[in-house]
Formats: C-alpha cells, sequence, structure tokens
C-alpha cells in the first residue's frame, strides 16, 4: 500500500462487506416496522391494500435503490477528501432525488389508488438521510485511512530521503583528485602511492555512509583528515588546515560524511575561490547535553550557483529527519571568514 | 603550435604540460592559475591553442571567456562539468576530461591542426552567455546587435540571447568597416544587409538577410549612403 493514492483507486466502486448488507437490510425492516406500528396502532390504518402495498414498496424499492445510490456515491468520487463544491452538488442531486421519488410514489399512488399516500414522502426523506448518512461515513471511513496511509508512506519516505540525502563523494573532488594522482606518479611516486591510500579511505566511507544513522566523530575525523590530506596534494600551500577537537568529543555520534560536508564547503568556498588560498578549521567541544561542531574558513560565503549549496540543504534536511528541532546547523558570513555552527544532541538519535 | 595552458593547480598543469611533450609540433609557451593571469599572457603571447579549465578560484572559464575581445582557438580541460560543456549550443570547441587519455588529447590536436592556416587572420570570435546557454560565435555570423536598456540582443542564426552589454562598448570593440551602427539602439552587419529601403524623411530601412528590418536613424542614413555607394 505503499504507492500513491491515484483517483482510479478512489473512484472505484468496492464490493460491499457483509456488514453493508446486514446494516441495509436491519435499517430498512426496522424503519418498515417503525411505519407500520405508527400507521396501524397509532393511526388506526387498517386498510389492507395499503399496508402490503407499502410492505411491498419497502420490500423492493430502498434497497436496490440506495444499493445503486452508492456506486453512483463511489463513482462520483464521495469517498475523495477535500472536494468541497463537488459534494454540495451532490447533496443537492441527492436531495433531488430523494423528492423525485417520493413524488414518483406518491404519484404512483394516486393513479393507482386515487389518492396520494403519506409514507411516501417519509420514504423520499429516508432517501435523504440515508445518501447523508453514508456520505459521512465514507469521509470519516476514507480520512482515517488517508491518516493511516500517509503515517507509513511518510516512514519510507523519510528513509528513502535520508538514503537520499546522504552526502556522496563529490565528482569534481574525486576526478580531479585522481588526475592530481596522475601527475604526481611521475612527479613524486611516494605520495601518489600515499594520495591513493588516503583517496580509497575517504571513497570506502562515503559508499558504507548509508549504513549507519551515526558513526563516532572520531571516524568522521579521521576520514575528514585524509580528505584534507587530498585535498592538500590538489591545492598545495593555498590550503591550511587545523582541528581543536575536545577528547570527550570524539565519543559524540555524528551522521555520517555531514561533518565532512561542512569541511568540503569550506574548502571549495575558502580554498578553491581565493587565488592565494586560505585557512579551515575544525573544532568540536561538548557543551551539557549536546556536542557543538565549529568549521570556520576564510572566505565570503556566497550561496553558490552550483551544488554545495545543495549540500547544506540536504545536511539540514538529514538533521531534520534524525533529529527533528534537537539538532541545528548555522552558517554565519563575517565578511572574510564564514562560519559552520553544528549542534548535535549526545543522546540517540531517534 | 602555441600553447596556453590555464588551470588552477600546479598538478595539473604539469600533467597536461608532460603529456603536449609527446606531440613535438606544440610548444606550451605559458602557464596562468586563474583568470587574470591568463588574460595577461593572452595580450603578451602568440597562442595558438588555449588550453582552459572551467572551475578556477576569482572567475571561471567562462568568465575568461567574457573578458576576451576574440576567443582563441579552444579546449576546455575539466573534471566533471560535463553539464556546464553541454550548455554550449554550438560545438566550436573541444573538451578534455582530466584526468586526459593521451589519444583524446592526440585527436583534439589533430582538430586544431586541421584548421586551415591562410594568410587571412581567421574570423574573430565572441563568447556569449544568457543564463544556462553559451555559444561562441564568429562575429561574421551576427547580423544585428539591438540594444534593450542595458543588454544588448545578439541575432545569429536561429538565436537572439541577451547579453550584458551597452550598444557603445560593443561599437568600440567591433570592425567598423563590417558593423555599421544604424541608430541608437541599433548595429547591423553591413554584410547581412539584403536590401534598403528609403523612408519619409530621407531615411531608410533595411532588411537584414536574417528577415530583421532595422530603421536607420536620419544622421546615420548619410552616413549609410556614402558607405554602400563607396
Amino acid at each position: 500500500m505503499a504507492s500513491m493514492p491515484d483517483s482510479s483507486r478512489a473512484f472505484r466502486v468496492p464490493k460491499p462487506s457483509g456488514l453493508y448488507w446486514i446494516c441495509q437490510a436491519a435499517g430498512w425492516t426496522a424503519y418498515l416496522a417503525y411505519l407500520l406500528v405508527v400507521i396501524v396502532v397509532f393511526a388506526g390504518v387498517n386498510n389492507r391494500g395499503d399496508i402490503v402495498s407499502m410492505v411491498v414498496v419497502f420490500a423492493v424499492v430502498p434497497v436496490p435503490l440506495t444499493h445503486a445510490l452508492r456506486a453512483w456515491m463511489y463513482t462520483h468520487g464521495w469517498a475523495q477528501l477535500r472536494e468541497w463544491r463537488r459534494k454540495v452538488r451532490q447533496v443537492a442531486a441527492a436531495a433531488m432525488l430523494a423528492a423525485g421519488v417520493t413524488m414518483a410514489i406518491a404519484l404512483a399512488n394516486a393513479l393507482i389508488h386515487g389518492r396520494p399516500w403519506i409514507p411516501a414522502a417519509n420514504l423520499g426523506w429516508m432517501f435523504l438521510g440515508w445518501d447523508i448518512a453514508f456520505g459521512f461515513w465514507l469521509w470519516i471511513y476514507e480520512a482515517v485511512h488517508a491518516r493511516r496511509r500517509r503515517g507509513e508512506l511518510e516512514l519510507i519516505a523519510r528513509d528513502a530521503q535520508l538514503r537520499s540525502l546522504r552526502a556522496q563523494v563529490n565528482p569534481h573532488f574525486l576526478f580531479n583528485s585522481l588526475n592530481s594522482v596522475r601527475s604526481l606518479i611521475s612527479e613524486d611516486p611516494q605520495r601518489a602511492a600515499s594520495m591513493i591510500t588516503g583517496l580509497s579511505d575517504v571513497l570506502r566511507y562515503s559508499l558504507a555512509s548509508d549504513r549507519q544513522d551515526t558513526v563516532p566523530l572520531a571516524e568522521e575525523i579521521h576520514v575528514i583528515d585524509e580528505y584534507i590530506g587530498v585535498e592538500r596534494v590538489r591545492f598545495e600551500a593555498r590550503l591550511q588546515f587545523e582541528h581543536a577537537i575536545e577528547p570527550a568529543a570524539l565519543a559524540a555520534r555524528v551522521p555520517p560524511m555531514l561533518v565532512q560536508t561542512l569541511v568540503e564547503n569550506a574548502v571549495k568556498h575558502g580554498i578553491a575561490e581565493l587565488p592565494q588560498g586560505g585557512r579551515v578549521r575544525l573544532e568540536a567541544r561538548v557543551r551539557e547535553d549536546h556536542v557543538e561542531i565549529v568549521v570556520t574558513n576564510s572566505g565570503r560565503f556566497k550561496p553558490p550557483e552550483d551544488d554545495s549549496g545543495y549540500g547544506l540543504h540536504n545536511a539540514r534536511e538529514r538533521l531534520r529527519l534524525l533529529y527533528r528541532e534537537r539538532a541545528s546547523l548555522a552558517v554565519r558570513d563575517d565578511g572574510d571568514t564564514t562560519t559552520a555552527t553544528l549542534s548535535l544532541p549526545l543522546e540517540p538519535a531517534t | 603550435m602555441n600553447a596556453l595552458i590555464v588551470d588552477d593547480e600546479r598538478l595539473a598543469r604539469s600533467e597536461l604540460r608532460r603529456l603536449l611533450q609527446a606531440h613535438d609540433d606544440v610548444r606550451v609557451v605559458g602557464e596562468a592559475a586563474n583568470a587574470d593571469e591568463a588574460v595577461e599572457r593572452l595580450a603578451e603571447l602568440q597562442v595558438d591553442i588555449l588550453f582552459l579549465d572551467i572551475k578556477m578560484p576569482g572567475g571561471s572559464g567562462f568568465d575568461l571567456l567574457e573578458r576576451l575581445d576574440t576567443i582563441p582557438p579552444l579546449v576546455f580541460t575539466t573534471a566533471y562539468d560535463d553539464f556546464a560543456v553541454r550548455a554550449f549550443e554550438v560545438n566550436a570547441f573541444d573538451y578534455l576530461l582530466k584526468p586526459i587519455r593521451p589519444e583524446r588529447l592526440a585527436a583534439a590536436l589533430d582538430k586544431a591542426r586541421a584548421v586551415p592556416k591562410t594568410a587571412r587572420p581567421a574570423p574573430e570570435r565572441i563568447f556569449v552567455r544568457a543564463g544556462e546557454r553559451c555559444w561562441i560565435v564568429a562575429l561574421t555570423d551576427v547580423a544585428l546587435f539591438e540594444s534593450e536598456g542595458n543588454y544588448a540582443r545578439v541575432y545569429f542564426g536561429p538565436n537572439k540571447p541577451l547579453i550584458r552589454s551597452s550598444l557603445n562598448a560593443l561599437e568600440a570593440r567591433l570592425d567598423a568597416s563590417v558593423f555599421f551602427r544604424a541608430s541608437r539602439s541599433h548595429i547591423v552587419n553591413l554584410r547581412f544587409v539584403e536590401s534598403v529601403e528609403s523612408a519619409v524623411d530621407d531615411s531608410y530601412i533595411v532588411r537584414l538577410r536574417g528577415g530583421q528590418t532595422v530603421p536607420v536613424s536620419r544622421r546615420q542614413s548619410q552616413r549609410l549612403r556614402d558607405t554602400l555607394s563607396l
């Protein structure tokens, strides 16, 4: 039932349940009994023709007619929520149908017996009542089901979203690094070899990052160090990196590749955009019940046209899905430096 | 062939330099690490082929192209910019994906060598960027520049993108013997003129091969008459 609700499903007429037939039979029998009591006992009608024709009418007319009405209601989208205009039109149509049935019965009676037949008016109103009651029932039933379906869908969507929001290795980084390695092979084989191991660590970590919702910060920082090592080969003296991590923060759990994304954004804006290069600083500390991770870089934060703005957006979405309002990510532009501050609760993610 | 390499990463530049060593007729005459340096090198060097990275600090490869009066024969080198490269409507250039395959480089050089070297200089080309789309357009293909506020609409082939440039700035850059300032808001390529019709007041209306009609101001009509009767 994970599929999106489509209109064809809502406009199909479902097979009626056993309960529906029982309600139909019991309801109309009870109504007939009530009318008989009223007419025979209280109104003192004892014309056998009248009573027999009433029983016949009640046995033959209401169930098929309301059953047809039910099918009509389904095919005309009564089970659809949020269709006010249509509903108003339908109630009007049902009222007219009820009036029409009343008139038809009264007219038939008048032709056969030479006088209109009073219970016919009652029957007409019963149709209208049936119609409204069934409509309400449908409406409530659908609302409850829609809510349950929405709940299921939300769970599935959250999972898929988390999966798609995982930061993957940026292809630009990957191919530029491979190009640098190719160049290093002849220039400095030793460095080329160590760059390949560093790059492998980053790739492995990135590819495995959808297996866990969170990892210890220590693991993330190890990969960030490897990542910076690779970027240093590309940017050489243009990239300076330092970190200050409180030992207590190392055990804090963070979503994988999230801090890395912040560092990568810092490198992209702080270093790649500055011809003279710049500095990236990573700090982590424990504050009461949360861990605070701060990434600072030289250079302005300009909401970029390329994918890194998307990266930040994804990071925020991931935080919202994992922690709801208990985590935050703020990016501040101080003119010549940019600071990203991430705050995560120390208790496990939901 | 004189080659200029523009890339912000030293290792990328030295890798390309090394790959070019296999081609005896190619000489790397310079390197640039950003757009500013590239503009300087292009001004002082005779460059037959330009290897250009797209993502660079302080101005992308596209920004560099927009600053040039004419675009030299061009090969983009890019790690993963296929969307940016695909933005081009006309394949007026080649591009290489990094790390570069020696065979692909050889093919790109063959293509550059195949351009016939005549006494006449190759037609000047300009870089046109409008939103997501880019063109490298030979000026000989441009029929008309039309001003729209602070922008100018460039008519070539079926395209007419807007570029951020005033007609006065364009006029200063263009060859006055080919591009004629018809009025405050039009510069026409005289080679595209199909017919000239006279209008009231001794002024003219120029009909271009692309189907556009351009009114010529009275003052410029006099000059047009002189130019065309020569």
